[in-house]
């Protein structure tokens, strides 16, 4: 299966012909190049599943050596790329979502001046999310984990003369880059322990080298969540996420929605064994999904601006997966990162076309009654937002369930209450953000907003007049994931017995998993459905008809600043460390050059003293001989 | 003897100065393609050194051999082994992009500075393949020599203090290296077996020095090369100078002097001391760690280009120095691999900001904005490097870091969890210089900024090449230092085989691939004659 | 006569030639001085050989003879350089080197 190579490949190779030649072959060829690699991918990933698939369920664990990439002292890396029904399944959403932006974006961003070095960093993205997918072990995957950062980084930052652009960038960047020194330090820790970083080998030893709750598999699996919780933007490090927003829209649709923040969520899969062995972080996992699900759910409900508001539906999705994976329900998490990959991605292209649609603007209070000029895009942005409110029979509303049940079924009552709370206030802010765009009477708002109206506009600034459905290149793809949104629950459909996707995934994540289904399961999710209804008629209630009213001045400042945690990260590590950056300058100019120089200014000084010596007058340095040889000749003489 | 490709080596670059002395001074063209020809060539003998290499061979090859001053033990002897082969390829492969980038620096005086930089690379060159003690300390004085001159008549507005408080700097620090050469020399003499300088035959008997006196003299080696490096707190010179210079000679002194100071560690201090290296171990990876944070934050809040640069350059040049005191096998070839990555990477970001400042002519990172949209492929070609420098997997950069805090995760588990978060200092200030410089809006006064040209273009497409083959494929340069760095590390751990090296703080952990650990001190350091004369032949 | 009558002129002659540098400002008055030291030692010398009966002492006077003509053939080119430099050869006025 040797051929599974070409998967990420063929993007690296779209990036080299994209970003070497790209000026020269027009927009035409640069968007076949870059789309045709991915869905070329995509092909390959067809053709792995299905020889995958005709392996005995066993055997389903393909190990490729391409060669050896680093050996020194007592380590051997070897850039070896593993294929199994985890990373088949993870192949398939990235480069089949994948496949569905790159060409959306062809016509999103059919105007900009630099569409070859954005296609250029998208296959860029597609490579480095693939190797991260398809990695053998924790150091090749550390590859395509920072290559999508990289990638992040550059694309949020794409319209870089845009000073919040290039600051959100840097802010994605630094932020994720914190975890990932956990992340580091956990391969540091796995070569400790196992002397290899090799999924294959920590998988099969974890049992044998890791004591059950002892302190190496604890520190293990929490430094490495915390480089998950850097990239998939869970609490604390989450605040990078909604500035991201500032890239283009099929970005966001893509890195910061559909695969990249899911990234932390595979990896705890790729590792389950060795989290099974630390139930302590496991608990710490499930404990931090479970406060970021509810924690962004609140804090969307105020977000005036389209795209945040679906950022912080993405950080809340992620830690509904993150208390799967906590509670040990593997193939739960893995299906709700592909049902979050369709609706999410769905929810934000949608978003771009509204935004396509009116220029650019994302402000929701200068939207509104969009509906009619829109039917095609308020009903696909419909469809992902019932699938996000968890609404049956929506992609989402299966994972969902999953998720809670399992962890109900875990005895964890807390954290399924916590996820059901979350859930209701979802589907509360998604109706909200519905009803501002699509509903309500246009307003004109209140027009300073974030950008500021000195930068330039650089979104795609098509339709000022009268806003107008995107072209079909475009839309295609937003149907594409809505039928897949439609459909999509189909991979877990299945009250009593595992689904489709569980199944398939059973070799992998066999060990350890909490029974799939137990008794009761009609009734809870008879609470659940029960739940998201009520939020989307409170939703409809509150923003709808304005029938609802009422809420604090406290609540809502602290919904609009997140609960201050952003203020407090800054207070408590941003401002003293820069503090402490000066401090250093200071130290190094006034205290240890300042040491060095004074030795030289001594030096300096003590000559000056010396120097009167030297009086110049022949007759003194003469007496002063005069007086040497007398001296000395006193001594010879008296010895 | 007949001179052999490494006399070679020293011979080229000193005979092009030699010609370009003799040439007409006028002849600008004619004087950079004699300098520039003599350094291709050297760059090839180097090239085919290195490919000729036997990796797996733990002792010195090519060795050249010849009576210097017989009466005291002083040897022309040159040879190279896995710590140095590949920093002789590093150092001619810098020498003509430095070179090349020149042409918008230096316009006056080119003759002179022709000859300068050839003398500078003989001296390098020479100071990487000595292997008797006096021999290596005329080669390092013969460097000082030259890159003073090149900081004091070249330089920018604050050259002159610049140049002499480096020459001071290294010359305080030489001074004991002399002193510390002399006192091996005289202890050895008291011994059975007499003395030399030659650094394999020194090797190979007992030196005499033991406890506190090791303890001085390994002081005394590694204050000459920790400011050479350099270590915190014996870095203050590195700002003046790197900001003074020109930035060819930045590229220089940033991407190959430094590397001098850390192979003179790994060379002289942990072969010679090896007990004071394991008790000193811990204090110099110490004063890593404080250097790699505190050289980062630094960087952080400079608005002057190259000070940014040179700090940060301070900061990576720390985690080479830790991975050498983890005294872990990983680690110390993740030292040298770095070596080689901070020489391309650093070197490379010199290069650029030398090409951007000729542009310009502007020092400060505020004065710039939106550069990115104006020259795309340079920004492109800058932002790979510093992709590298922050150590991005599949570049160059990762390679080492990665080595060298895994080893040292090891071994100094507290000191790596702190370099670590080095990692995040790097992002921190290149992206803000990135930030600053190429992103936000565009300055209207820099339109018609040229991009690369390709004579530009040609120059930095080897580092740029250098950067991913390293990222991608590092084992060619692992797997020619592992038969030595073992070697090394089992000569560190050997001579306390009595004792164990645990109650030393850190246990030096070599790999030994044919031989025990505790076989026999000095003799388990392959270097001895005894092994020389079969590989003469090479 | 008796060496210690030689040995007594030649103590003489030294000290009033020590007296002369030390006191004179004319460089060339103290370079006479210089002079007549030198010729005091040489006096020292040639009694010594004739006490010893050797002929050392004598030849290490035509050592000083001969640096002694060097150096006044030096010393003058030296005091004629300055005087047509300054006008003068007074030695307080030539203090180019004081600290």
């Amino acid at each position: 299966m040797t051929y599974a190579v070409w998967i990420p490949l063929l993007p690296l190779l779209g990036w080299v012909a994209n970003g070497v030649a790209g000026g020269r072959w027009g927009r035409r060829g640069v968007a076949t190049v870059a789309c045709g690699t991915v869905v070329a991918a995509f092909a390959v990933g067809l053709a792995v599943l299905a020889s995958l698939s005709s392996l005995p369920a066993g055997a389903r664990h393909v190990e490729i050596d391409l060669y050896r990439w680093m050996a020194a002292g007592p380590i051997t890396v070897p850039m070896r790329l593993l294929v199994d029904p985890l990373s088949a399944v993870m192949v398939l959403v990235v480069t089949g979502v994948g496949a569905l932006i790159h060409i959306y974006s062809a016509g999103y961003m059919a105007d900009d001046d630099a569409f070859a070095r954005y296609f250029a960093y998208l296959n860029l993205f597609t490579a480095s999310m693939l190797t991260l997918v398809l990695a053998g072990n924790l150091v090749v995957m550390f590859i395509g984990w920072e290559g999508v950062g990289l990638c992040s980084y550059l694309l949020i930052a794409f319209w870089f003369t845009r000073p919040a652009a290039a600051a959100a960038g840097v802010k994605a960047f630094i932020v994720t880059r914190l975890g990932d020194v956990g992340f580091l330090l956990g391969i540091f820790l796995a070569f400790g322990v196992f002397g290899t970083a090799d999924f294959g080998v920590m998988t099969r030893d974890a049992a044998a080298r890791l004591p059950l709750g002892g302190t190496a598999a604890t520190a293990l699996c929490l430094l490495l969540f915390l480089g998950a919780c850097g990239k998939s933007a869970q609490l604390p490090l989450y605040m990078w996420l909604p500035d991201a927003m500032e890239g283009p829209t099929p970005v966001s649709a893509l890195i910061h929605a559909a695969t990249m923040v899911t990234a932390g969520v595979f990896m705890i899969v790729r590792m389950h064994a060795v989290y099974l062995r630390a139930p302590l972080a496991m608990d710490v996992v499930a404990v931090t999904g479970a406060v970021t699900a509810i924690f962004a759910a609140a804090s969307a409900l105020v977000e005036p601006d389209l795209k945040r508001v679906l950022a912080y539906s993405t950080i809340s999705q992620l830690g509904y997966m993150f208390l799967a994976v906590g509670v040990g329900a593997w193939g739960a998490g893995i299906f709700h990162l592909t049902s979050h990959a369709f609706f999410e991605a769905l929810l934000f292209l949608a978003a771009g076309s509204v935004m396509h649609a009116l220029g650019g603007t994302t402000d929701m209070r200068r939207m509104g009654g969009l509906a009619r000029p829109l039917p095609w895009t308020a009903a696909t942005f419909g469809i992902g937002a019932l699938a996000l409110a968890g609404i049956p029979p929506f992609a989402g509303f299966f994972s969902k369930d999953q998720i809670l049940s399992a962890a109900f079924h875990r005895g964890d009552v807390a954290l399924w209450a916590v996820g059901l709370a979350a859930a209701g206030l979802t589907a509360v802010y998604i109706v909200r953000a519905f009803v501002l765009t699509f509903l309500t009477p246009a307003g004109p708002g209140p027009r300073p907003d974030r950008r500021g109206p000195t930068t330039p506009q650089r979104e795609p600034a098509a339709g000022h007049a009268a806003p107008h459905e995107a072209p079909p290149i475009m839309g295609l793809p937003i149907q594409a994931l809505a039928a897949l949104t439609v459909l999509g629950g189909a991979l877990g459909l299945s009250f009593t017995q595992p689904g489709a996707l569980d199944r398939f995934l059973a070799p992998v994540v066999a060990a350890g998993g909490p029974d799939p289904a137990g008794g009761g399961e009609g009734t809870l999710i008879a609470v659940s459905v029960t739940v998201a209804l009520a939020g989307v008629a409170a939703g409809w209630l509150i923003y709808g008809t304005g029938t609802l009213r009422g809420s604090s001045a406290a609540v809502r400042a602290w919904l609009s600043h997140q609960f201050y945690v952003e203020d407090f990260f800054n207070a408590v590590v941003a401002a003293p460390a820069r503090g402490l950056a000066w401090a250093f300058d200071l130290l190094d100019r006034e205290g240890v050059d300042g040491a060095v120089m004074s030795i030289g200014r001594m030096i300096g000084w003590g000559g000056g003293r010396l120097r009167r010596v030297q009086s110049g007058y022949l007759r003194q340095y003469a007496a002063i001989l005069l007086i040497g040889v007398i001296v000395l000749l006193a001594y010879w003489v008296s010895r | 003897m007949t001179p052999g490709p490494l006399t070679l080596l020293l011979a080229i670059p000193l005979a092009g100065a030699a010609a370009a002395a003799a040439a007409d001074a006028r002849g600008e063209r004619r004087l950079r393609a004699v300098g520039f020809a003599a350094m291709l060539l050297t760059f090839l003998v180097a090239a085919w050194v290195w490919l000729r290499f036997a990796p797996g061979v733990a002792g010195l090859q090519f060795e050249e051999r010849a009576a210097w001053v017989p009466a005291v033990g002083m040897t022309y002897h040159l040879g190279v082994d896995g710590l140095s082969v590949s920093l002789i390829a590093l150092v001619a492969f810098l020498f003509p992009i430095a070179l090349g980038a020149s042409a918008g620096q230096i316009r006056e005086r080119v003759k002179p500075f022709v000859v300068t930089l050839l003398l500078l690379e003989t001296g390098l060159l020479g100071t990487f393949l000595a292997q008797d003690l006096v021999l290596f300390y005329v080669f390092w004085e013969a460097m000082l020599v030259p890159m003073y001159f090149l900081i004091a008549l070249w330089g920018g507005p604050a050259r002159m203090r610049a140049a002499i408080k480096f020459f001071l700097y290294t010359m305080a620090g030489s001074v004991l290296m002399l002193l510390a050469i002399i006192a091996v020399y005289l202890n050895a003499a008291h011994q059975p077996g007499g003395s030399t300088f030659d650094l394999p035959a020194l090797l190979a008997r007992p030196l005499g020095v033991t406890g506190s006196a090791e303890t001085l003299l390994f002081l005394a080696f590694a204050v000459a090369f920790a400011i050479k490096m350099p270590v915190w707190p014996l870095h203050t010179w590195l700002p003046d100078a790197y900001a003074a210079s020109p930035p060819v000679v930045t590229v220089l002194l940033a991407g190959l002097m430094a590397k001098a100071g850390a192979y003179g560690l790994l060379r002289f201090c942990l072969p010679l001391f090896p007990d004071a290296s394991r008790t000193l171990g811990p204090l110099l990876s110490g004063l890593a760690v404080i250097g790699i944070l505190y050289g980062g934050a630094i960087a952080w809040t400079q608005r002057d280009m190259r000070r940014l640069l040179a700090y940060g350059s301070m900061s990576h040049m720390g985690f080479i120095l830790l991975g050498i005191f983890a005294l872990d096998a990983t680690a110390v070839q993740g030292s040298l691999i770095q070596m080689i990555n901070h020489g391309v990477s650093t070197g490379a970001l010199f290069v650029l900001a030398g090409l951007l400042l000729d542009r310009t002519g502007r020092a400060r990172t505020d004065e710039y904005g939106g550069v990115a949209s104006l020259i795309p492929a340079f920004s492109a070609v800058t932002l790979i490097v510093v992709m590298s420098s922050l150590a991005l997997p599949a570049t160059n950069g990762f390679i080492g870091e990665f080595l060298i805090l895994l080893g040292t995760f090891e071994t100094r588990p507290a000191a790596a969890v702190v370099a670590t978060v080095g990692v995040v200092v790097a992002v921190a200030y290149l992206l803000a210089f990135v930030g600053r410089v190429f992103h936000g809006p565009v300055r209207e006064d820099l339109r018609g900024l040229a991009d690369l040209t390709p004579r530009e273009r040609a120059l930095v497409a080897p580092l740029v090449l250098v950067i991913f083959w390293t990222g991608l494929y590092p084992q060619p340069l692992l797997e020619r230092s592992a038969a030595t760095v073992n070697a090394l590390l089992n000569r560190v751990a050997g001579t306390t085989a009595v004792q164990p090296a645990a109650a030393h703080g850190g246990s030096p952990r070599a790999v030994t691939p044919d031989s025990p650990p505790a076989g026999g001190s000095p003799a388990a350091f392959a270097a001895g004659p005894g092994g020389r004369t079969g590989r003469q032949g090479r | 006569m008796p060496a210690p009558l030689y040995l007594s002129l030649s103590a003489v002659l030294f000290a009033l030639g020590t007296v002369g540098v030390l006191v004179r400002r004319s460089a060339l008055i103290v370079f006479m001085s210089v002079e007549l030291m030198l010729n005091a030692v040489n006096l020292t010398f040639v009694t010594f050989a004739r006490l010893r009966g050797g002929v050392d002492g004598q030849v290490l006077v035509f050592f000083v003879l001969v640096v002694a003509a060097a150096e006044v053939v030096i010393g003058l080119a030296i005091i004629v350089n300055i005087f047509r430099a300054r006008e003068t050869v007074d030695v307080d006025d030539v203090d180019l080197l004081r600290g």
